[in-house]
């Protein structure tokens, strides 16, 4: 299992790059071959992070999440296998060089910073259901995070090329405003109710399991923040009628603040969300 | 390849003299009958829109020459053509001709979609007709996969490049669906017609009339068969409720002003709403384009729109061209090997028949559950025993000329003399099997 991790961890980078520069190839010079190429190009980069993470679980017996960077190669798994199904089922593959580009990014941080394999070493903490499920949904939450910042900034990025009239390429390529603030949109949704989810078990059942759990952990504070900052966003949306314009920005605020703010308390504070 | 290309189109001819010679959809069979009937080709077709009327022709005998065709179509049209009104192109050079007009390569307006579906009319029509052997016939559907494959793959055809157009597209840009969007056509002349012609093409249904002159905005309403009337007056105080506003009047003052605009943004719950002014002078204020999801495109903007198109397809030309030279290559090895068909086919048959007077000959020695995997047996055994002159005959690295050299050495050496005579087209490997999809 080791030398497979190690192999995968080698080769997913490339087979991840491989598949930008396809769709990016399809996006910018819909190339016959590019356009040909860029699923088969998606689908062994999926392949690949399946054995990795599938290697790496069996290593260690439970799931990947010692470390945020860990996370990170997570959130990037589901963010492709995300993209892809949207792919399948509504045939839209204007967007997949920018969800490509952001599962790169994130699985190349994630393996840049993560510990090698071997230097890992199990919590049993880990191994309770209602941690693994806390984790899983706060996984699934942030992940629809990332995806509705990127419709949300390519819904940015399409409103202000129609507003000065510059009508290029994002222009040609990209899916239509509304289409797009609907993603984004039904993406914070999905976020909002799993983030809540992975809010209560953390409130309800992590005091009992976790010695050192408290209520003023920084990460703890900063994910409420983020939950509220998506809810009344969307609130605004349905309640006060807040322009889609504006929800969106909201919601990247959010999910730049998680960024930032995950990035200096990993770095910078310390918690009980340390598994190592 | 013995094709021959006459036509005029709009490079080659004033308005004045296309507009003479273009064949009408019931006058094309019998003109197809009497391009064959006279004897002077074995195979037609004739494509005419209203840009281009182009005749090819298979000539049925040799010498010929293309004026023959500028003849008969001067007598079909009871036109007197001058020399400098018509193109004649021969072989390989009427084959591109006709892959680039169906590419959009040739058309006026480069990258104009409907030539695809005027070609394939054309290709219908011939074919119908009984017009089309196999030299035509394969030219057509190669210049139709040709076609659609510089749709496919390149930008060609991509941007709309006509002032309704662009405002559709720009429509389709923002809203998802469009279908269901509430419209205004402000103005009942030529202009809002086309535009509600062309969101109602895009399945916008909900379209509202209004104009200064209700009579003639009813009457557009009629010309349309679809639409509801709005008196202009309510126009302020209805605004929030369309999604899609186009404005083309004649009126010299603004219609929609920005405090409508800004009203109407307030009561819309950040909808988002297009404003399209299609008129001259103005009739929507430029200022409305601040307000935040108020989309307010003026002439100008939409003119942008339309040079950027045509930018971006006048730059995909190069690789339209490379996609044409490819097909053509193709099509002219499948030309190459069209001389020795008949050797083919009379090789088969040989074989064939070998095989077949040999078992007979032995039926009796066998039963029929044996015989019958004899019979098989033996039908391998002739087909790789033929299998190997025909791959050397279907060699697509030969040139020409050896091609027929090779023909004649199969037809000594298998003494083949007068026992071809299959009309076969050569047989398709993979490269040339370029059949267009008719579903497009």
């Amino acid at each position: 299992m080791l030398a497979l991790a190690r192999i995968c961890e080698a080769i997913l980078p490339l087979a991840y790059s491989s598949a930008f520069a396809i769709y990016a190839l399809a996006f910018f010079r819909k190339e016959e071959g590019a356009a040909r190429w860029r699923r088969p190009a998606l689908v062994v980069a999926l392949l690949i992070h399946t054995a990795l993470i599938y290697a790496q679980t069996m290593y260690h017996g439970h799931c990947l999440v010692y470390t945020p960077f860990e996370m990170l190669t997570l959130i990037s798994f589901t963010i492709t296998l995300t993209y892809l199904i949207v792919e399948l089922a509504s045939g839209e593959r204007g967007t997949g060089m920018f969800f490509v580009g952001l599962a790169l990014l994130l699985q190349t941080i994630s393996i840049m910073f993560s510990p090698a394999v071997e230097d890992q070493s199990a919590n049993p903490v880990l191994l309770n259901d209602a941690v693994g499920l806390h984790i899983s949904a706060a996984l699934i939450g942030y992940t629809a995070f990332a995806i509705s910042a990127v419709y949300g900034g390519l819904y940015l990025m399409l409103y202000h090329q129609i507003k000065s009239n510059r009508f290029g390429t994002f222009y040609q390529r990209l899916p239509s405003l509304q289409l797009l603030e609907r993603m984004s949109e039904k993406s914070s949704i999905v976020g909002v109710a799993f983030l809540a989810v992975a809010i209560a078990i953390g409130l309800i059942y992590l005091p009992g399991v976790l010695p050192n759990f408290h209520y003023y952990d920084p990460k703890l504070i900063v994910t409420i923040a983020v939950w509220a900052i998506y809810a009344s966003a969307l609130l605004a949306k349905y309640v006060i009628k807040l322009e889609g314009r504006k929800v969106v920005i909201l919601s990247l605020v959010g999910f730049f603040g998680t960024i930032i703010s995950m990035t200096l308390i990993n770095f910078v504070l310390s918690g009980f969300h340390r598994f190592q | 390849m013995n094709i021959y290309a006459v036509g005029t189109s709009h490079k080659h001819a004033p308005l004045t003299i296309r507009e003479r010679i273009v064949f009408g959809d019931e006058e094309l069979p019998a003109a197809l009958q009497d391009l064959r009937r006279g004897g002077m080709a074995s195979e037609a077709a004739i494509v005419s829109t209203c840009n281009r009327t182009e005749i090819y022709v298979v000539p049925n005998a040799e010498p010929f020459h293309a004026d023959a065709v500028r003849e008969w179509l001067g007598r079909w049209k009871k036109v007197d053509l001058q020399q400098g009104h018509l193109f004649s192109l021969h072989a390989g050079s009427a084959a591109r001709h006709l892959f680039e007009v169906a590419s959009g390569v040739d058309s006026q307006v480069i990258g104009d979609i409907q030539v695809i579906g005027q070609v394939r009319t054309a290709y219908q029509c011939a074919r119908q007709n009984g017009s089309l052997g196999k030299v035509l016939d394969r030219l057509f559907s190669t210049a139709l996969h040709t076609g659609k494959r510089v749709k496919s793959e390149t930008e060609l055809f991509a941007g709309a490049v006509s002032i309704s157009y662009v405002a559709v597209e720009l429509a389709k840009k923002i809203f998802h669906p469009i279908a269901g969007k509430r419209t205004l056509v402000i103005g009942a002349g030529d202009t809002g017609d086309l535009a509600a012609r062309n969101l109602h093409g895009q399945g916008v249904t909900n379209i509202t009339i209004t104009n200064r002159t209700e009579s003639r905005g009813r009457e557009l309403i009629g010309r349309l068969g679809f639409g509801s009337w709005m008196p202009l007056e309510t126009l302020p105080a209805r605004l929030h409720e369309f999604d899609i506003v186009i404005v083309s009047t004649g009126a010299p003052n603004y219609l929609i002003t920005y405090d409508h605009a800004r009203a109407a943004a307030a009561r819309r719950d950040g909808e988002p709403q297009l404003i399209v002014d299609i008129s001259m002078p103005r009739n929507v204020d430029p200022r409305i384009d601040t307000i935040p999801m108020i989309f307010c495109k003026d002439l100008n903007d939409l003119n942008s729109v339309v040079e950027s198109n045509v930018e971006r397809r006048r730059a995909e030309l190069p690789r339209a061209e490379l996609i044409i030279a490819d097909e053509l290559a193709k099509f002219s090895a499948w030309c190459s090997l069209l001389p020795v068909t008949p050797v083919i086919a009379g090789l088969k048959r040989w074989g064939e028949e070998i095989a077949r007077a040999e078992l007979e000959k032995n039926r009796n020695r066998f039963g029929a559950a044996d015989f019958e995997k004899i019979e098989k047996l033996v039908a391998s055994v002739v087909k790789k025993i033929i299998g190997m002159p025909m791959g050397h005959l279907l060699d697509a690295q030969t040139d020409a000329e050896r091609v027929l050299m090779k023909a004649e050495y199969v037809k000594m050496l298998f003494n083949l003399n007068g026992t071809a005579g299959d009309d076969e087209a050569p047989p398709m490997n993979s490269s040339t099997n370029n059949e267009p999809d008719r579903t497009e």
